[in-house]
């Protein structure tokens, strides 16, 4: 644990996959369900939303909580919610895993697996997580790419037409959910000597503000309202609908996956250091590797605690307002930096 | 120990110091009226030297200064001598194939540089071939090597900086670098490292690698080379080559994962041809580490994946095959990896015959046999052909094991495990570095030096694009071109 340096590019990568991880199982049916037609512009309108907040937390430094009692509680704060949100995502992760790809194995052998390599991330530092987040978004960015060129073939004319929302889902809902791993931002500049990348970070949440909503608007011209909300993870399934001959493999979903279990990965790599790291801050005791142990132990723990899916999202829904109450602190903490200023 | 002014007395303190060793030579002769000594390793020196430079002039001469300096400067005609005062450093010479004179009176005794080793002469690259280009390989004489390289290096800021390493062994090291191109912080580095190593011998280049990354870690953060144009132009590009006697290879440091992919003949070519070759060494390398996990993945937990047709093939072959897939698939890497052990070692007539027996035998009896299928076969030749491609040795074998590690996570939990095992390896990748540079640049931090770097990745640029030194340069001076170049 000795390299904390991340360049600003590494702290822009990080946030696009962090937030693509997230964002692209849940939201655009839920956008769907809220939007009807117009969900792209709603998915788009959500990631730009943590976009402007992400540009907030980077131009912010955490590192000015540890000097009082309360702010040393909100870093605690700020711990306990990585930690909870890493254990539902890693519960979400595996749940979904066991279905589309192995239905006989244990969930606990998926999460085990999981956690140790998140742990063995941990020990290699943060500067690590950036150079794969680096390395992973030409793969990713390619899927990605390959999806919006050939399922253009699969669109449905009469899918392009305006249609109503569904019902179901709220916008603060939507909007909160787009908001994890925002707050990784907050104590960027904390590890790495103060940089401020905001504008940076502005650039790549709106960036992928506008791959969401291209990839959404995709998949409603394919799927269609009522296929948006019968398909669980529309994105995922967007790419099953392409029919490549050449390929060695069948159902070209499975690329999807790979791209979901990498930005799910580094989402939660993470939530563990900084659950972690941020614990080991507040507390000012002990050494980061042991944190970093304790907390890789309890998240799966916690996971395993959340013996359903139902009891996970429920979780998630709770979350949402912990987004909210960081979003809150993400708000004070820049005006406070704007009046020092 | 000093040497005294009796003569009989230091050639008792030599002996003594050099008890045992039968081949080393003592000759009292006359200059003058003067008793002088003289001591060298028998076949260690360049008999010639003595005999000519040393012992003919010295006999012939009628009058003596009385002093080793005198010597040095009026009766020997060899142009590097050294002037000695301890038995340590006399013994040291003399066993490193120097003569050293002693007078009688003086307590400065002479090592005259008479080094005349046995050798095999400038050979061919063996493990290096290259289609274009020089064809010229390094020896295991350092000197020889350091020539090798300072032929194409004409420049004065060409430094050559050497040291001894082994406490037994005393292997001569030089490391070769450009002065005003270098990084000094990593040339501080090396250099530290090299003096941090305390052991009893050195025998071989691949040894000080060893010694000077002290981290575990599959992947080679050295680069070893038999090219003496390879080291040159590695060295144009700020990088230091460290030359050890007795090893046939120069070890380049910083490395990349990126410069394993490059062969020296790529930049002979024209750049269309060799960027092709380059990309498919990328997809080679990832073909042979990933091809066995991946089909293993998809046979055992995913065949709904594969398309019908090549599913329904998979499932004939297998058909009579009593192993799962995955101790089949092990079972044919085994063969793979004994035949290409059995390849190197055994002379190169028979080793050619055991490939063919070995394939044939390995191949279509396995496969008449019912013992495996015959897509495994083809996956274990193809995935082996691919690791060929590789030029470098060093990353192949780093390879060779992650295939392994990668078809057990495929065998446990298959897809999902592949991916999680990439990943272990993406994690592994990234968080290595080779002398403060990130082992994956450019791919991650490409964009330090202007993004230069990634000119000479999947593909090679025309040359004349390539103006810019890559990262291993001091960032004072990072254009290769000159001003006339347009």
């Amino acid at each position: 644990m000795t390299n904390h340096t991340l360049s600003v590019r590494q702290v822009q990568v990080l946030f696009f996959v962090d937030l693509l991880g997230i964002s692209m199982l849940y939201l655009p049916s839920l956008a769907a369900a809220l939007g009807g037609s117009f969900c792209a512009l709603w998915v788009g309108c959500g990631v730009l939303v943590w976009a402007f907040f992400g540009a907030m937390a980077a131009q912010s430094s955490g590192a000015v909580l540890e000097k009082s009692r309360w702010g040393r509680s909100i870093l605690l704060f700020f711990s306990i919610k990585n930690l909870l949100q890493g254990a539902v995502w890693l519960r979400l992760l595996s749940g979904s895993l066991s279905v589309l790809l192995l239905p006989k194995t244990p969930l606990f052998f998926l999460e085990g697996a999981m956690v140790a390599l998140l742990y063995y991330g941990f020990t290699k530092g943060p500067a690590c997580r950036g150079r794969v987040a680096e390395v992973l978004l030409l793969p990713i960015l390619l899927v990605l790419l390959a999806v919006c060129l050939f399922s253009i073939a699969g669109v449905e004319q009469s899918n392009i037409t305006l249609s109503r929302p569904s019902g179901g889902g709220t916008t603060i809902g939507l909007v909160a959910l787009s908001g994890f791993g925002v707050d990784h931002l907050l104590f960027v500049s904390a590890l790495d000597g103060g940089r401020r990348p905001s504008k940076g970070v502005f650039c790549a949440g709106a960036s992928l503000a506008l791959v969401l909503a291209a990839l959404t608007a995709l998949a409603f011209a394919v799927f269609g309202q009522t296929g948006m909300a019968i398909h669980r993870y529309p994105l995922l399934q967007l790419m099953d609908t392409i029919d490549f001959p050449l390929l060695f493999v069948e159902r070209q979903d499975v690329w999807m996956v790979g791209v979901w279990i990498c930005s799910a990965f580094l989402f939660l790599w993470g939530c563990l250091f900084f659950c972690a790291w941020l614990l080991g801050r507040a507390v000012r005791r002990g050494s980061e590797r042991k944190y970093g142990l304790g907390a890789a132990l309890l998240l799966l723990a916690l996971c395993r605690l959340l013996q359903t899916e139902a009891a996970a999202m429920e979780m998630l829904r709770l979350l949402l307002w912990a987004n909210g109450a960081g979003a809150v602190v993400i708000f004070a903490l820049f005006l406070k930096e704007r009046r020092g200023a | 120990m000093k040497f005294e002014t009796a003569l009989m007395e230091n050639k008792r303190r030599l002996q003594k110091a050099l008890e045992g060793a039968e081949d080393v030579v003592y000759k009292e002769f006359w200059c003058g009226n003067t008793r002088l000594l003289l001591a060298y390793t028998d076949n260690m020196v360049n008999g010639e030297a003595v005999q000519q430079a040393v012992l003919t002039n010295l006999m012939q001469r009628q009058a003596f200064g009385g002093t080793a300096a005198f010597l040095q400067e009026n009766a020997i005609a060899v142009g590097e001598i050294k002037q000695v005062a301890t038995v340590e450093e006399a013994v040291v010479g003399i066993l490193w194939g120097d003569t050293l004179l002693l007078a009688d009176g003086d307590r400065i005794a002479l090592e005259i540089t008479t080094k005349g080793w046995p050798n095999r002469g400038v050979g061919e690259a063996k493990n290096e071939v290259a289609l274009q280009g020089p064809k010229d390989a390094f020896t295991e004489i350092g000197a020889y090597n350091i020539v090798l390289v300072r032929r194409r290096i004409k420049d004065p800021s060409l430094q050559v900086h050497r040291m001894r390493i082994g406490r037994r062994s005393k292997t001569d090291v030089a490391l070769l670098y450009l002065k005003d191109v270098v990084r000094p912080e990593i040339l501080a580095q090396t250099m530290e490292k090299l003096e941090q190593i305390d052991v009893d011998a050195i025998t071989d280049s691949g040894q000080i690698v060893q010694w000077m990354e002290k981290r575990r870690g599959l992947f080679p953060t050295m680069q070893l080379t038999e090219r003496p144009d390879k080291t040159a132009s590695s060295i144009c590009e700020g990088r230091i080559a460290i030359l050890a006697d007795n090893a046939p290879t120069a070890i380049l440091v910083p490395a990349t994962l990126n410069v394993f992919f490059q062969a020296a003949d790529d930049y002979y070519a024209r750049w269309e041809v060799m960027s092709l070759t380059r990309m498919l060494r990328f997809v080679a390398a990832v073909a042979a580490t990933a091809l066995p996990g991946l089909y293993v993945a998809l046979v055992v937990y995913h065949p709904h994946l594969i398309p019908a047709p090549l599913a329904l093939k998979i499932a004939a072959g297998r058909a009579s095959v009593p192993f799962p897939t995955v101790v089949e698939v092990l079972l044919m890497e085994l063969a793979f990896e004994l035949l290409r052990e059995a390849g190197i070692r055994l002379p190169s007539p028979v080793s050619s015959t055991i490939g063919v027996v070995g394939g044939i035998v390995i191949g279509q009896s396995a496969v008449e046999a019912g013992l495996v299928g015959p897509a495994v076969v083809i996956l274990a030749a193809f995935s082996g052909i691919c690791s060929f491609a590789v030029p470098n040795l060093a990353l192949v074998n780093a390879l060779r094991v992650m295939k392994l590690v990668l078809l057990f996570a495929a065998a446990f939990m298959g897809l999902y495990g592949f991916y999680l095992g990439c990943l272990a390896l993406l994690v592994s990748l990234c968080a290595t570095e080779s002398f403060g540079i990130p082992y994956l640049f450019p791919f991650c931090g490409g964009e330090a030096n202007d993004g230069n770097d990634w000119q000479d990745t999947f593909w090679r640029m025309p040359l004349g694009w390539m103006k810019k030194r890559p990262i291993f340069a001091s960032i004072k001076n990072r254009w290769r071109v000159g001003r006339k170049q347009k």
